[in-house]
């Protein structure tokens, strides 16, 4: 897998390592779709995280579609990767802590 | 009103823009230097089908010379920037506590005309990525083909590199409404124009705007230059892409005493001088379409422009020269075409030939660019005081000259900004410079001369600059 999966008590947690280039996040994409159905809350840590492509971004766009927006949450992000949200506008969107 | 189909895709556009955008700014020197080599050695390598391709759509210029244009635009604009700093700290002045650290500009939108698609095209593209900043290509309708290729082409080079996704997009229209709708949306956060007036005097544009203007040159040839030397540079420049360029030869200027040697030399070299009949038919073909030179003239060859207004010329001929005896709206040909046709001015002396050239400038010209041959550095100096053009070409032909970094060291460009008059901030020609933006750690250094000073005399009435200025300047 090319994420850590923690499930416990209905919440996913996927802990994501890294540069999440494209095809990282390719490869990443099937973990994540496999791994959730609507009525999971699921989580996002990118404590490790030092860079998001374009395709992280539609990543999270697609789980917070899949759970609905108030059962997804993106955590532990560094300045840079928070800036990165920032400017896309998707972080009044998303819960991003 | 424009409808929902309308906004919805320029919506969309500028939200991948926006993507792009965010994401491009975690790259690093190394990453987007990759992204810009992988994406110049695609032009290059596709460089000649290109060419080939803008032509049969356009119908304009020689493909040869758009080959050229696009090595400069590519190849020459690369080893112009590649060594350059566009990310993080481009500078550090321990002494004066100041560090610089470029960040890139944000979305930005590329305008590309008919008569440049691939350079125009493939300069944006290389300097926005060289900057980290997205960019939209608006193609002109007449080169969508071109224009989409050339983008599709550069952006897979990009991707190949792991630049963002939608870090580079082409725009065409489909409706009147969605350039308008484009130009005017407040989430771009710059305009790079192309030559005419669409953008910079649409009133609703939100986005600040650089880039080229209209551009009429007008070339000053002294007395003390060697006719032969001009004769041959005139018709190489003019003729190149069929004067499609906007830096291209608008008319010569030249005095008296040595328009015998200088036509008998451009002659030679394939100069056609009208005469009066020939100017009586190529004006009236030119205004057939109202009183704005027939755009239908513009990268055509002579023998089709002669051809169109009923006369013929030789095979041979390369450049059609029309002979006038002033400049503004009573003589057409004294306007800006972009064509293989200049407008001839004979001059008793460099007085005179600076107020033609003056007037030249000043008629739809302020701005872009101007051309004198002479050796006399202070009748160049002078020529380039009385002229509003960020451009003076010296000895060289001024359509490629103007271009830079093949006759001068100027920053290679396709798009020469015409200054405030030309409603752009700056007379440069735009690279990579102008779409960063520099922040500035200013560390504590206090200004020696205020903390000797007692401040108390700023608010004391009695006294005046004289003291103020001697006490603040001491040096004990």
């Amino acid at each position: 897998m090319a994420v850590t999966l923690n499930r416990n008590d209905g919440t996913v947690n996927f802990v994501f390592e890294g540069r999440m280039d494209t095809i990282k996040c390719m490869s990443a994409e099937k973990d994540v779709v496999e791994n959730i159905n609507e009525n999971d809350q699921v989580v996002f840590d990118l404590k490790e995280v030092d860079y998001i492509a374009s395709s992280f971004l539609r990543l999270c766009g697609r789980a917070s579609n899949t759970v609905g927006v108030e059962n997804f949450s993106v955590i532990n992000v560094s300045p840079s990767v928070k800036k990165v949200f920032k400017i896309a506008g998707l972080a009044n969107r998303l819960n991003i802590k | 009103m424009p409808d929902i189909g309308t906004i919805f895709r320029v919506g969309e556009t500028l939200k991948r823009a926006i993507q792009a955008d965010a994401v491009f700014r975690q790259s690093d020197q190394e990453h987007v230097d990759r992204i810009v080599r992988s994406v110049y050695r695609t032009v290059m390598n596709n460089r000649i089908k290109f060419a080939k391709m803008a032509v049969e759509e356009t119908g304009l210029g020689r493909w040869e010379d758009k080959v050229l244009k696009t090595v400069v635009a590519s190849q020459f604009v690369y080893e112009y920037i590649k060594d350059r700093k566009t990310v993080g700290v481009v500078s550090d002045d321990v002494e004066k506590g100041i560090t610089e650290i470029a960040h890139p500009i944000g979305t930005v939108l590329g305008i590309v005309s008919k008569t440049d698609p691939i350079a125009s095209a493939v300069f944006k593209i290389i300097i926005a990525m060289k900057t980290r900043n997205p960019i939209i290509i608006a193609s002109d309708p007449k080169a969508v083909k071109t224009t989409e290729a050339v983008c599709d082409l550069c952006y897979e080079a990009a991707l190949k590199e792991d630049a963002p996704e939608d870090c580079i997009q082409c725009f065409y229209d489909t409706s009147t409404d969605e350039f308008e709708n484009l130009i005017a949306d407040k989430r771009l956060n710059l305009i790079i124009a192309a030559g005419d007036g669409a953008v910079k005097e649409n009133n609703n544009v939100k986005a600040p705007v650089i880039g080229s203007g209209s551009g009429n040159v007008p070339v000053y040839i002294a007395e003390d230059i060697d006719p032969d030397f001009v004769a041959k540079q005139i018709i190489d420049s003019k003729v190149f892409d069929q004067g499609v360029m906007n830096s291209s030869e608008q008319a010569v200027v030249i005095n008296k005493n040595i328009t015998k040697q200088f036509k008998t030399a451009i002659e030679k070299k394939g100069g056609h001088f009208v005469t009066e009949k020939e100017k009586k038919m190529l004006i009236d073909y030119v205004l057939e379409k109202g009183d704005k030179v027939n755009k239908d003239i513009t990268g055509q060859s002579p023998q089709i422009i002669a051809a169109n207004s009923g006369f013929k010329v030789p095979e041979t001929t390369k450049l059609l020269i029309v002979p006038l005896k002033g400049v503004g709206s009573e003589y057409p040909l004294s306007e800006k075409v972009l064509a293989p046709l200049i407008a001839f001015y004979e001059v008793e002396d460099f007085h005179e030939a600076i107020n033609v050239c003056i007037d030249l400038n000043y008629y739809e010209g302020i701005g872009h660019t101007v051309c004198i041959y002479s050796n006399d550095h202070d009748k160049i100096k002078k020529f380039a005081m009385e002229m509003n053009a960020g451009r003076v070409i010296v000895n060289s032909p001024s359509s490629m000259g103007a271009v830079g970094g093949i006759y001068n060291l100027l920053p290679p460009s396709f798009s020469l900004a015409c200054g405030a008059v030309g409603k752009t901030i700056t007379m440069d020609n735009v690279s990579i410079k102008h779409l960063i933006n520099l922040q500035r750690i200013s560390r504590r250094r206090i200004n020696q001369r205020l903390r000797d000073f007692d401040r108390k005399m700023y608010i004391d009435e009695s006294k005046n600059i004289d003291e103020i200025e001697r006490l603040f300047n001491k040096n004990y």
